[in-house]
């Protein structure tokens, strides 16, 4: 159960409709995989630790560039040429003393991604790349652990929560990457914040079930029109099918 | 009938424009909605859509009403809708 520190620490949060002592303690037990601390990434692992979960496992291989500074809200400028990871874990320990934070200085593939699903029960895919998502959405389909897949470009943003059984995985929704794709994005550190806002709201659903979460839809966000709409995803794909 | 399209993420850049509106005066397929759609166009809509074998492409999110569409060649557009074409977009 939640210390006299935590019932003090959380009490704002255990008045939300839904949100008891329970969900809480449920979150203080978990562990989330946060796949690359970037805009979007290091915006999900910081309102996760503010919620108090109880561990939080970062993949993100290399070292802090000047150009990450403009989004990358884990990092500080004290920091460059340092692995991001490093930077990360400080500003989520400094911020939240009794949280666990593990850290990996490699990205997410299909050779360690058993592995960093390790007793998780819940991962967020945030990486700039389809093949750490695929390899991420292979390995959560695998051993049935929920996937919050958050993306962003320019002024949009979408927030897919997948499991297994019960939704369409992102192998069913894009089954491979667009044609004409280009590796950097335009990107404003609010639009990944809001976005990872989201996908995070999504996953403390999906742990504590406190509200439902949005099992089956494709949460869509125009930050340029201020809206948001689900699109309701139906495919299922030969990747789901092998895994169910 | 009145029908809207959205250009979603990367597509959108690529050809400059958000969205389209069309008159169509009787039901359509889909596909030959979209295959229209890209006529007179620039070619990049269509490499979107369409790979170099005409097939529609597995890289492309279409929803129709926020629905997702899974058959192209199912679908009949009879009435008033907006179609949303989303490629893939992983920026994080």
């Amino acid at each position: 159960m939640l210390s006299n520190k935590d019932k003090e620490t959380y009490s704002w949060q255990l008045d939300l409709p839904g949100f008891s002592i329970n969900e809480q303690a449920i979150l203080r037990k978990s562990t989330a995989l946060v796949s690359r601390v970037g805009g979007m990434g290091g915006a999900v692992a910081l309102s996760l630790a503010a919620a108090g979960i109880g561990k939080i496992i970062l993949a993100h291989q290399g070292n802090l560039r000047q150009d990450d500074l403009n989004r990358q809200i884990l990092m500080s400028g004290h920091s460059l040429n340092k692995p991001r990871v490093d930077s990360a874990y400080k500003t989520l320990k400094n911020f939240n003393h009794d949280i666990d934070v593990i850290t990996h200085n490699e990205n997410i593939n299909v050779d360690n991604v058993d592995d960093l699903l390790s007793d998780v029960d819940i991962a967020f895919g945030c990486a700039p790349l389809f093949k750490e998502r695929f390899a991420l959405n292979g390995g959560c389909l695998k051993k049935g652990i929920p996937l919050i897949d958050c993306s962003m470009y320019a002024m949009e943003g979408r927030v897919i929560p997948i499991l297994i059984n019960q939704t369409p995985c992102l192998k069913c929704i894009y089954n491979e990457p667009p044609i004409h794709w280009k590796r950097k994005f335009p990107v404003l550190a609010a639009v990944s914040s809001l976005v990872a806002q989201i996908g995070t709201i999504e996953g403390i659903k999906a742990l504590t079930n406190f509200s439902k979460p949005s099992y089956g839809s494709m949460i869509y966000i125009d930050a340029a029109q201020y809206k948001i709409e689900k699109i309701n995803l139906h495919a299922v794909c030969s990747e789901c099918s092998t895994n169910n | 009938m009145n029908i809207k399209i959205h250009y979603r993420g990367q597509l959108a850049n690529h050809i400059d424009s958000t969205t389209d509106e069309i008159t169509i005066a009787s039901p359509i397929s889909l596909i030959d909605l979209l295959t229209n759609l890209t006529k007179g166009k620039d070619t990049t809509l269509n490499d979107f859509i369409f790979d170099e074998n005409n097939n529609f492409r597995n890289s492309l999110l279409i929803a129709v009403d926020n629905n997702q569409v899974i058959d192209l060649s199912a679908i009949t557009i009879d009435k008033d809708c907006e179609i949303t074409l989303f490629p893939p977009i992983a920026g994080g």
